[in-house]
């Protein structure tokens, strides 16, 4: 049921790609391994300085901790999930059907890598600053929406990693908060040397 | 795939010194500004933006396997860095005559990326050394 529902949904979008070639090299580019990915972490990098004053730009800089910590938690779920379930890409279970925009990634489908990263940086973001976390969640979208139309991904890994994200940047949070007072000593030990 | 790290690291580079000059001028921490007008500085940091963007998408087909996820995060943080390292640098020399006068400066103050706002960077930490000397 769920899984012909992922399909159903999988060749509605992808069906759209292949059609127009401007609206193919849009996708192509969101899709990308890189390019939402390194925007999303400039947002970010610009967060860290940003503040009217001291105690605005310490909130933002532990957003920009647990953005940071919460994309590595998620990249190592993602890895945990990749070692115990293997969904063959949608061009491998169904060749010659898929408009595939991309290379052929070897990794395992489920769940979305590059969707997991950018959902944890903006979930990660959105703990700690509301407006700018609900900015960096259009570029979250969008990659997700353009790894199913290139046709690597099935809606549902995309629905995964975006679990997996929040999870991620949810965890990065406790962690933080555990491990009182380190991230305060931390941001101090930057302060002096100016970095923060 | 050596030279898709270095690509990688000038973009990383270049688009942080652009997102410096955004920041320095939307909260007026000249001590990291190259420009004194702010204007100048959301235009230096649209142009580093868009061109290390435009270079690096088109210059090359992105759409090929590239590094690892770890080898792209250790890379930005290092491009990051020196991208601050940069700023830093050509700032001490741009406006090496900013600094705080005698009754301007507060020693209850803490230390902080305010102190940006009236000094350069290097100005900065040689400000703190110099006050923890005196003990």
């Amino acid at each position: 049921m769920i899984q012909s529902a992922d399909k159903t949904i999988f060749f509605w979008i992808n069906d759209l790609a292949g059609k127009v070639p401007i609206i193919d090299r849009f996708m192509r580019l969101m899709g990308n391994d890189y390019f939402i990915l390194v925007c999303m972490a400039l947002v970010v990098f610009a967060l860290w300085f940003s503040g009217r004053d001291p105690e605005h730009r310490e909130r933002n800089q532990r957003a920009v901790w647990c953005a940071l910590i919460g994309a590595g938690f998620a990249c190592a779920i993602v890895a945990i999930c990749n070692a115990f379930y293997d969904r063959p890409r949608p061009f491998e279970m169904y060749p010659g059907e898929v408009e595939l925009l991309f290379y052929r990634p070897t990794d395992p489908s489920f769940p979305s890598n590059t969707a997991a990263t950018a959902f944890a940086f903006a979930s990660g973001i959105w703990l700690g600053n509301r407006k700018v976390g609900y900015f960096l969640l259009l570029p979250a979208f969008l990659v997700s929406f353009a790894r199913v139309f290139i046709g690597v991904h099935y809606p549902f890994d995309i629905l995964g990693a975006a679990l997996v994200g929040i999870a991620a940047s949810l965890g990065a949070l406790l962690v933080l908060r555990i491990f009182e007072p380190l991230p305060t000593w931390i941001l101090k030990g930057m302060r002096w040397l100016y970095l923060a | 795939m050596a030279e898709f790290a270095v690509e990688y690291f000038l973009l990383v580079l270049i688009s942080c010194c652009g997102v410096l000059q955004f920041v320095a001028a939307r909260w007026n921490l000249s001590g990291i500004s190259f420009f004194k007008r702010t204007t100048f500085g959301y235009l230096f940091a649209a142009l580093a933006i868009a061109g290390a963007f435009s270079w690096f998408f088109t210059v090359e087909n992105r759409c090929l396997p590239g590094l690892e996820g770890a080898e792209v995060f250790a890379l930005f943080i290092a491009g990051s860095l020196s991208s601050f390292l940069v700023t830093a640098s050509i700032s001490a020399v741009i406006k090496r005559k900013l600094h705080l006068s005698m009754e301007q400066r507060n020693p209850e103050e803490e230390p902080g990326l305010d102190y940006l706002r009236r000094m350069t960077y290097f100005q900065a930490i040689a400000r703190h050394f110099r006050k923890k000397g005196r003990g």
